[in-house]
Order: C-alpha cells, then sequence, then structure tokens
C-alpha cells in the first residue's frame, strides 16, 4: 500500500519563518489554492484525529480499527416551491455533518456488509454528526474525538454480533468485506456561486403560474432547488480530497384524475450541475406546458385492455428502460448480511439483478455501453450523475460496463463482489449505506436505423397488426405522497416483492396505426418483464436523449442520488402489455376555486 | 477562501424577514373558500357537514446554536400549514365519535397528523387552492368514518358516557395584528458564541449547547360558527444544555431555558453567565455523586421541579378527554366533588395570564384551537376536585368548552393545559421547608430526605394499556441529612403510585416560580407553564437507574488542559 505522507501541524507548533519574509509571500502566492487547503482548519482538525485514532484508539481487548475514513459534507442548500403563482417554501440551509466510516477486523471480515436486529438499509438512518459551521478548529476536533469513540464501540459489537451470525448461518462462501484503493489526493479550491433568489423565485412563480390555464389539473408544485455541496475526505489509505459538488434543478409535478378517478401525474424536470447550465426559462416553460397539455389530454384517454406486439421506446422512455432495467441491474449488487430479515426489506430498491450475467450476452452485439462519471456533458446537454471522486475516496472512472452485447464489468464500490474486487470509482452513498452504483450511463449502438417509426409500421404489417405502440415515457415513480407509500406497502404484502425488475406503467403512450395515424393510449403495463427484453431489440434509432433524474424514495426527500442515462431511442421486437389495474377515488366535490369564478 | 458565506446567510434571513412583514389579508381569503365549501359540501354526502374550520399557522422562527465558541446551526424558516375540522353528522353523534374497535398500534386509532403548506404570500387562488384540496379530503375522510361509527354502534355495548360529541360555542371575531419577528441574527450569533465559549475550559464536558429560538407565530382561525381570528404569538427562549458521563459510563445532562415573550425581556449576558457556571457545577458534582440507594421517604421538589412534576403526574390526568375515552384510565373521572388532595392546596389552570411576578408565561393564550376564549378553570379548590380542563367535545357533566381545546398543527384537538398554577395555604420560607423536611426524617427513623432540584418531564401514560408511573426525569438530586449536610446523588428513578405523592403534602414553600416548556402529547407539541411553590411530601419513592453499559470515551479530549 502506498503511503504518502501527509505533514500533520500540531495545533501549538510553531510555523517555520526562518527562510525569510520574501519567501514566504512568494511561497503563499505560488502555492495559494494548495496552502488553503492544507491549512483549512477543518482538514487539519480531520488529519490530526485521524492520526490519533490510528494511533491510539484501542479498547482493551480489542482490535484497534483497520480503516477509519472521515467525510465533512458542508452543503448549502436553497430551495424555493410554488403553487399556483405563489411562494410556498422558501429556504435556504446550511449544514455542516461528518460521516465516519470506522472499520474493526480486516479487509476480508470486518463490520460492514451486515444489519444487526430489525433495522432495515431502507429506513435511510444515516449516522451523522452536525459540526460547527464556523471553522473552529477546536470545536471541530472534538466532535469528531467524541463521534469516533463511539463509532469505535458501535463497530466492535456488529462485528461481534456478524460473527455470531455467520457461525450460525453456517455460510460457507465469503467475499471480502472490503478492498483497498490507491491513495489519490485531490484538493480543489472551494467555489462559489451566488444565487439569484429573487429571479429564482420569479422563474418558479412564472412556470406555476402556467397551470391557470389547465382547468382539468388539480394541483401543481414547482421546486428549484440548488445545492452546493464541499466534500471534505480523509482516510487512513492515505486519500485526501476537498471536492465541489453542485447539483441545480427545477421539477414540476402536477397531478389531476382521470375520469375515472384514477390518479394522473407527471414530473418534468430540468436538472444540470451549476445554475446557468439550466435551460433558458422560455424552454422550460414550453417544456412545461406541453406536459400539462398531455396530462389533460389523459384525463379523458381510455383504457386498453392489451397488446402484443412490437412496442418502440422514444427518446426519455427508452432511458428510463436502460436505467429500470440494465442500470439497477447491474448497481448495488451486494446485499448486506441480516441478522433478521426486516419486513421492511420488501420495499428497497430492486436492484443488482444482472450481477449473474457477467461475461454473458445480454444485448445485441452492435450495442456498447458505458458509465462515466467524468463526464459533465452529452454533446452539451448537462449531466448530473458524475463526480470526480466517488463517496468512498476513490478516483472516478470510465467503465465499458457492456462490450459488444456482452456485460463485461460492473460498476465497483470498494464493497467487493465474487467476481471483481477492485473498485473503480462508483461507490456511491444512497440511504446512509455506500453501493456500487451507475452514474452517468450511456448507451450507444453501431447500427441505426434512420426512420424508426417507418419501421414499426414495417413490423406491425409483417406481423398483420393494425397499429404498434410507441411508449415515449414511463410514470415518474418518484413522486410519491406518504399516502401513496402506504397504499404500496399494503399492495406489497399480499403477493410479495417480484422478482424481476419493475418498470412502472407507461404512461404517454400512443398507438401508431400502419396508415400512420397516432392515438394517445394509457394505463398498460409488463406482462413479466425480464433483462431478456435487452435482447429482443430490434432496430435503434439515430437520435439520444439525455435524461437526468434523482433516485429518492419520495418527491423532495433529502437522499438522493444524481443519475444521468443517455440512450437512443429503440424497438422491441415483441412484448405483451396488459391494463393495469387503477385504484381510483371520488372525484373532488367542488369545483377548482378558480376555475369555478 | 475556507470561511464560507455564512453571514450572507444571516443577511438573507434578515431580509426574508422583512419582505413577508406585512399585513395580512388571509382571513377574507379564507373566508371566501369556507363559505363557498360549506355551501357546496353542506349536504353533498351521505351524512350533513355540519362544521368545517380553518386553521392557518403562520410560523417564522430563527434558531442558532452555538458549541464551545462555535456557531453549530443557524436555520431561518417560514412556513405556512393548514389544519381543517371538518364535521360531518351532527352534534350528537359525528365523525369524531370514538371508535372502541379501532385498529392500528397497540389498538389505539393511529392519528397522523394532516396539514399542507399554504402559500407565504395573500394570494387568492394559490391560497384556495389549498384550501379547497385540504377540505375536500378532510370531507371524505370523514364521510368514510362516520360510517366506521355508526357500524361500532350497531355491534357494540353503549358507552358509558353518552354525552354529545361536539358543543355549540359562541363566535368570536377578534382579529388582531400578525405577529413579527424581531430579531438581531449577526448580533445573536456573537452573544451566542461568546457564551457558549464558557463550557470550552470543561474538556470533561462532552457536548454543551447554547441556543436562541425566536418565533413569531400567526393563528388564523375562520369557521362555520362566524367566528374569525387572528391571534399573534411571539416567544424567545434561550437554551443552555450541556452533557457529560460519570466514570461508570452514566449519562448525566443538565438544562437551562430562559424564556420571554420580547426579545429584551430575555436574560441579560451576566445571567446566563451565571446560570452556565452553576450548571458547569452542578454537573462536577453530579459526576463525583455517589449512586442513589432505593429510598422511601419524604422529599422536597424544589418550585421548579414541582411544577413539571404537577404538569405531567397530575395536569394530565384532569385533562377532559381521558375521563371520557374508553380507552383511558379516567382516575379522576368520578372523584368530582371529593378531596382528593390536602386541603391547602388549590389548583387552577388560566391561560389569561400573560405573566407571574416578572416572568412571562409560555401558556398563554387568548383562544384555543376550536375558537373558544381561553378560560381560568378552577380545577381543585381546597383540596377538592371542582372541574376538569374541557374542548367542545362535551364530557359527562361537562357539557361546554372552557376553552383548553389545545394542538399543533395537523392534530386532533383534545384537552390540554395552559398555564398550571398550584397555590397553597399552607406556606413556609424556603428554610423551613427544610427544617421540616429534617423533621420529618426524624419522624420517619430515615437518615436523611432527599431534594429534588431539576426534574424533566416525559409524556405520562395514563392509558389503560400502559402503566399509570411517574414519567418525569430527575436531573438533580440532593439528600438532605438530618444533620443539615446536603450530598448531591445520581442514577435516580422515581417509583410508585402517583396520587399518593400528592396526597401526602405536608406544606409547600412561600417560592412559587415559573416552568416554562414545550409539552408533548396526542395532540402534538405545544407550549405549556407551569407554576408551583416547593413542597414537602412525606412520601416518595425511588430507586437506582437501570445502569447504562456504554463505557468512557478512550481517548482523552484532543483539546486538553482545561480545568
Amino acid at each position: 500500500m502506498k503511503k504518502p505522507s501527509i505533514r500533520h501541524r500540531r495545533k501549538n507548533e510553531p510555523r517555520r519563518t526562518d527562510k525569510g519574509f520574501g519567501m514566504l509571500i512568494f511561497c503563499l502566492f505560488l502555492l495559494i489554492s494548495i496552502l488553503y487547503g492544507q491549512e483549512s482548519p477543518i482538514l487539519q482538525a480531520m488529519q490530526d484525529e485521524l492520526l490519533r485514532t490510528t494511533k491510539n484508539l484501542k479498547l482493551q481487548k480489542e482490535k484497534p480499527p483497520y480503516y477509519v475514513a472521515y467525510r465533512i459534507d458542508d452543503k448549502e442548500d436553497i430551495t424555493i416551491t410554488a403553487r399556483f403563482g405563489a411562494i410556498v417554501e422558501d429556504h435556504s440551509e446550511r449544514t455542516r455533518n461528518l460521516y465516519i466510516d470506522l472499520r474493526v477486523g480486516n479487509y476480508d471480515f470486518d463490520n460492514s456488509n451486515f444489519v444487526a436486529g430489525e433495522r432495515s438499509q431502507f429506513t435511510g438512518e444515516e449516522n451523522f454528526t452536525p459540526l460547527p459551521l464556523d471553522d473552529d478548529y477546536d470545536a471541530i476536533r472534538q466532535k469528531i474525538w467524541l463521534a469516533t469513540d463511539a463509532e469505535y464501540k458501535a463497530a466492535i459489537d456488529l462485528l461481534a454480533k456478524k460473527k455470531s451470525v455467520v457461525e450460525h448461518k453456517a455460510l460457507t462462501e465469503t467475499i471480502p468485506d472490503f478492498s483497498r484503493s490507491s491513495a489519490y489526493q485531490k484538493i480543489e479550491e472551494i467555489q462559489k456561486i451566488k444565487i439569484d433568489c429573487d429571479c429564482w423565485r420569479k422563474r418558479v412563480k412564472e412556470i406555476s403560474n402556467l397551470f391557470r390555464n389547465y382547468p382539468k389539473l388539480q394541483t401543481a408544485k414547482v421546486v428549484f432547488r440548488f445545492s452546493h455541496l464541499v466534500r471534505y475526505f480523509i482516510d487512513s489509505e492515505g486519500n485526501k480530497q476537498v471536492t465541489n459538488h453542485f447539483l441545480t434543478y427545477i421539477e414540476t409535478y402536477a397531478r389531476t384524475q382521470n375520469q375515472a378517478g384514477a390518479n394522473l401525474f407527471d414530473l418534468v424536470g430540468f436538472y444540470a450541475q451549476k445554475p446557468f447550465e439550466l435551460p433558458e426559462l422560455s424552454f422550460m416553460i414550453d417544456k412545461v406546458k406541453a406536459m400539462a397539455e398531455t396530462l389533460s389530454l389523459y384525463t379523458e384517454v381510455k383504457e386498453e385492455k392489451e397488446y402484443t406486439g412490437p412496442v418502440m421506446f422514444a427518446g426519455k422512455a427508452s432511458c428510463q428502460l436502460f436505467y429500470q432495467i440494465f442500470g439497477k441491474g447491474v448497481s448495488d449488487t451486494r446485499k448486506p448480511l441480516y441478522e433478521q430479515e426486516p419486513m421492511e426489506k420488501i420495499f428497497e430498491e430492486n436492484t443488482g439483478f444482472l450481477a449473474g450475467k457477467l461475461n454473458k450476452s445480454i444485448l445485441p452485439d452492435y450495442i456498447t455501453i458505458y458509465d462515466d462519471p467524468t463526464a459533465i456533458d452529452y454533446q452539451g446537454a448537462p449531466l448530473i450523475g458524475g463526480y470526480s471522486v466517488d463517496d468512498q475516496g476513490v478516483k472516478a472512472e470510465n467503465i465499458e460496463l457492456v462490450k459488444a452485447g456482452k456485460l463485461v464489468t460492473l460498476p465497483m464500490s470498494k464493497k467487493p463482489l465474487k467476481e471483481i474486487k477492485q473498485s473503480n470509482g462508483h461507490g456511491r452513498f444512497y440511504n446512509g449505506v455506500a453501493r456500487n452504483y451507475i452514474s452517468n450511463l450511456i448507451v450507444k449502438s453501431d447500427k441505426t436505423t434512420d426512420d424508426l417509426e417507418k419501421e414499426l409500421i414495417n413490423l406491425c404489417k409483417e406481423k398483420d397488426l393494425d397499429y404498434g405502440i410507441v411508449i415515449s415515457a414511463f410514470s415518474p415513480s418518484i413522486p410519491k405522497t406518504i399516502e401513496e407509500m402506504e397504499e404500496e406497502i399494503y399492495s406489497y404484502f399480499g403477493g410479495g416483492k417480484p422478482e424481476t425488475p419493475m418498470l412502472v406503467p407507461t404512461f404517454v403512450a400512443y398507438k401508431l396505426y400502419t396508415d400512420g395515424r397516432k392515438e394517445l393510449i394509457k394505463g398498460l403495463k409488463f406482462e413479466g418483464i425480464t433483462p431478456q427484453v435487452l435482447k429482443d431489440i430490434v432496430a435503434v434509432g439515430k437520435d439520444f436523449t439525455v435524461y437526468n433524474t434523482l433516485l429518492r424514495e419520495r418527491f423532495g426527500s433529502d437522499s438522493y442520488l444524481p443519475i444521468s442515462v443517455v440512450a437512443p431511442s429503440l424497438i422491441i421486437e415483441k412484448m405483451v402489455l396488459t391494463s393495469k389495474e387503477e385504484k381510483t377515488k371520488k372525484q373532488p366535490y367542488l369545483t377548482h376555486p378558480y376555475f369555478a369564478k | 477562501m475556507f470561511k464560507m458565506n455564512y453571514p450572507r446567510f444571516l443577511v438573507f434571513g434578515l431580509l426574508v424577514l422583512f419582505c413577508f412583514a406585512q399585513a395580512s389579508s388571509l382571513i377574507p381569503i379564507m373566508e371566501k373558500e369556507l363559505n363557498r365549501s360549506y355551501a357546496g359540501l353542506k349536504n353533498a354526502g351521505k351524512e350533513p357537514l355540519y362544521f368545517l374550520q380553518y386553521e392557518i399557522v403562520d410560523e417564522e422562527e430563527i434558531r442558532i446554536q452555538a458549541f464551545n465558541g462555535a456557531i453549530l446551526a443557524n436555520d431561518y424558516s417560514r412556513n405556512r400549514y393548514l389544519t381543517v375540522d371538518c364535521r360531518v353528522g351532527n352534534y350528537n353523534l359525528d365523525n369524531t365519535h370514538q371508535l372502541r374497535g379501532a385498529t392500528g398500534f397497540s389498538g389505539f386509532e393511529f392519528y397522523a397528523p394532516s396539514f399542507d403548506q399554504i402559500p407565504l404570500e395573500d394570494d387568492e387562488f394559490a391560497v384556495r387552492e389549498v384550501l379547497w384540496q385540504k377540505t375536500d379530503e378532510e370531507f371524505k375522510k370523514a364521510q368514510e368514518r362516520i360510517m366506521k361509527v355508526k357500524a361500532e354502534r350497531a355491534t357494540k355495548v353503549a358507552e358509558t358516557d353518552t354525552s354529545p360529541d361536539f358543543s355549540k360555542a359562541e363566535p368570536i371575531q377578534d382579529l388582531g395584528e400578525p405577529a413579527k419577528l424581531v430579531c438581531d441574527t449577526v448580533a445573536w450569533s456573537k452573544r451566542l458564541k461568546h457564551l457558549s465559549a464558557f463550557f470550552k475550559p470543561y474538556p470533561w464536558i462532552y457536548s454543551s449547547n447554547v441556543s436562541l429560538t425566536a418565533k413569531a407565530v400567526t393563528k388564523y382561525l375562520v369557521n362555520t360558527d362566524g367566528t374569525r381570528i387572528i391571534e399573534p404569538r411571539n416567544s424567545y427562549s434561550i437554551h443552555i444544555s450541556a452533557q457529560t458521563k460519570a466514570e461508570d459510563g452514566m449519562r448525566l445532562a443538565l438544562y437551562r431555558p430562559f424564556y420571554s415573550r420580547t426579545v429584551l425581556g430575555l436574560p441579560k449576558d451576566d445571567e446566563i453567565k451565571a446560570a452556565i457556571d452553576t450548571l458547569i457545577n452542578d454537573l462536577a458534582a453530579l459526576r463525583k455523586a455517589p449512586l442513589v440507594d432505593p429510598y422511601s421517604g419524604p422529599a422536597i421538589l424544589k418550585n421548579i421541579a414541582a411544577g413539571v412534576f404537577f404538569h405531567e403526574i397530575f395536569g394530565h390526568r384532569v385533562e377532559g378527554h381521558r375521563q371520557k375515552l374508553e380507552r383511558e384510565g379516567q382516575t379522576f373521572k368520578d372523584k368530582v366533588g371529593t378531596k382528593i388532595l390536602p386541603e391547602f392546596i388549590s389548583i387552577y389552570d388560566d391561560p389569561t395570564l400573560k405573566s407571574y411576578q416578572d416572568k412571562d408565561l409560555n401558556g398563554h393564550y387568548q383562544y384555543d384551537n376550536e375558537g373558544v376564549k381561553a378560560q381560568r378553570v378552577t380545577v381543585v379548590e381546597n383540596g377538592i376536585l371542582k372541574n376538569f380542563l374541557t374542548t367542545r367535545s362535551p364530557i359527562e357533566k361537562f357539557p361546554k368548552s372552557n376553552g383548553h381545546g389545545r394542538r399543533q398543527y395537523g392534530y386532533k384537538v383534545v384537552a390540554r393545559q395552559g398555564n398550571l398554577i398550584i397555590e397553597s395555604k399552607n406556606q413556609v420560607p424556603y428554610d423551613s421547608l427544610r427544617k421540616l423536611l429534617i423533621a420529618e426524617c426524624k419522624k420517619q427513623n430515615k437518615p436523611y430526605g432527599l431534594i429534588f432540584e431539576d426534574i424533566a418531564g416525559g409524556f405520562t401514560m395514563t392509558g389503560r394499556g400502559g402503566l399509570q408511573a411517574f414519567n418525569v426525569t430527575p436531573l438533580l438530586v440532593k439528600r438532605l441529612y438530618i444533620d443539615g449536610r446536603e450530598e448531591v446523588v445520581r442514577g435516580v428513578n422515581i417509583v410508585g403510585t402517583p396520587l399518593i405523592a400528592f396526597s401526602k403534602i405536608i406544606a409547600t414553600g412561600d417560592d412559587s416560580d415559573v416552568f416554562n416548556g414545550t409539552c408533548g402529547a396526542e395532540s402534538g407539541a405545544i407550549p405549556v407553564s407551569a407554576i408551583a411553590p416547593s413542597i414537602l411530601t412525606s412520601e416518595l419513592e425511588v430507586e437506582k437507574k437501570v445502569k447504562e453499559q456504554e463505557k468512557l470515551p478512550i481517548l482523552p479530549s484532543p483539546i486538553g488542559g482545561g480545568k
């Protein structure tokens, strides 16, 4: 293991100034940014406490920690929300939290990848310590000291419990719990972006005011969010980083009911890292209008019974397909060992189902898939899934996941898998756990078709079908109210969770008749979809769509993971679509007060 | 540039604060939608809508926390929360009626708070959109629930308390000025940093906090009785806390709150510094203190501790709904007119009282959350139970509300305390009370008595399922030996039956003081006060707390040195 020397300056140790005043000024001038990093009281406190921890922290009869990482997330968040032209929430917040990854045991077997008791990963209990916002060395160190002490004791307890569970379950196959990474040092200057809140307030109000023109919609919400995270990371493997992470978005979420009383909702979001990368207001307004118009139309669209035949996934729908069937399939592939299987486990993201397909062909041989966290845009369109260093302090790597249709590797964190042991810079924290996860997923095809709709019509004619189905978007799976979560919980109790990936029902879809006519349809779901559908891709378009999304449990949830998917439109040869059962609720008794005027 | 843009946020907070501080036209907007909804929904469902109420709570809050001379948090928030109360059926039987066979956690019907956020701007249709949706939701829920109520009535035996579900109340029109928040966050940050640094020389204090919470809360309430209320409320509080561990790993924590309705009413630095010094000294004494031995005998509860004790142990049991709900313990249901306390004790709950001596009272309010004017209620007169705290939901023999229907936004109203006042006709100076404790110890043949200097309140379980036991946590307790020596002890847990301690009060001090705090119960967290003199009881039972298994920190504090 490469162990770079870190210069530790004790708090009261005098600085060496014997080289003369001029030299000092020169040094300051030359290395100003680096010096800022190294002299930051935050990094200093982290380093000094890390040194003390690795050297001296040991409980009698117990082993000292073999790995310690300190991560301090200094975050500025601005949230502005509007409804129907008026501001509802207007909030700025600054937090500075310490996260500790402390491990006892060794790389092969430690306190991680284990959930004690009935706790679930789903609940997202992330242990963190709020730190002073002031750059106060003493106060920060005091907090790090006590948090480390608590983490160490908890780690020892957890390891003991894990040992007894492993012995009890007589597990034979063992995969190491953790892997080393080569030390990476990167000290970025802290960037500052001024947010003109007044300007964003106006925009958010203006967008939400559009809904005064859509009497068929019941409610809409527009959210502006700006988040700047300055991350300080050091660990006992010699990693040391200060990095900036930005996320800016405007999401518009609209809801109504169709004539039968079923809920209809849609989300249109604009995402970028920095505010100036967001599209022009007029562009956003047009997109929101289009969404509102489609949603309004959908209040009268009748339910479709069933369909078997070729299906075209256009634009966003293709990205969503790749995200759900491929992206989630290769992510979070190693599940923890549970002391007791918690009830809530069934609500966890269905992920990792493609792990067994490694080195197997899963797509047509003309398709290649990359995951590139280092990319910040795709042909000018901003991507939000990227980073320069992952959440475990590992340098981001562009990886080729699928080569000529074959799955050749997986996104990797420092949590080893049976087949792959090393991290490739894809360790991402979500709900308090470091998982291997995709970032910017980019799908490319060597063979493309000029006119995909024409191709679909041809396929239909071959099969004697009057029409084919084109899906342009799936229901946003994100905006869930607590009520909807509860409904979902109850619906799961019946049949348990399906083993295959879940694609939410189609939302925007239409019939494409062989004569070229188009007709909106709704309410279809896939029957028994498996990753096998990827092999049934028969045509790929020349186009590409950049789809940015946030993995999160609820609309507005604080724990989220930015993900980007770039993919062309495509056709799958044969799919079975059936009507979905919809929960209906009585329409509102009274008309919206504005439209009742 | 490592100094982050922290001061910018402070300025931002102030700006927002001024932008929104404007006269509100919320009431007419609420009125319009209330009238439209009432007319439109009255006969729209199976059961008629007979009462509808909108309550919007506009909460503006600044919270600054400091630790060892550094700012730990500095938050500004402003939100408007809407709660809709909807009653279908009639005054005798409506959707709010208790469901005895309710399912959910341990047989309780589980009420999740139900609220929505209202725009911060008084835009008529943006506000009315939320009112409309929440009304529709609550109306549908009410229709569903009354079906369950009626179904249960048909199958279960009659309830013992057959009083109606709702009572009429006088309409009220009182439109006050919305509350404004006055707080110089920059100056306060400096002050809190300065004050919190007094903890810094003590590395054995693991964690400490000096915080300011400044709130401007305005309640807007309209209902179909014709009631229209705007009630402002300001509160400024400073909270000091410190935690450490004893050598055996026992967690020790002490708190000290200050409260005022005005920012100027908060204590000056020297007073806060003195409180910090006392807290540090007490914590130091606790660390070295011996563990308490199981004990049953005479004890003094110091004034503020006595206030907390009365609020938790007595006050919650005279809340009206607890005499009616079948799942409740109904401790005092049949005790009206009988002696439950020594004849020299009287107890009132008087939310109309703004201050006591020179101290502002946190439990003060003009109108409760059902639009009823707050009233002084004589709960106990000369030891005899006279009355309960009531809401508009009648209980046997108490058909009317006395203005104690309270809740945090989103929750259902229940009877709650405001300012609980304990008065005594058997007052002696505290020194004499101390002597009386020694005398009582000698009489009972005890080597020492206990003095409860400080206790923290908690949720008292009054239900039949739960234990009817104390739920107060003693923080600082001393032994008073018969030779007059005092000794701090730790690990004290109060056990036994609550009512005994009250019926055995021998005398009280003449040192009534105010406890200001927040009370959490089934209708959420609400501000309360309790005023009590020190009390001497001949019997209180304590035991040793179950020992925590945690060890002391392995490494010494990194800051080192210090005192």
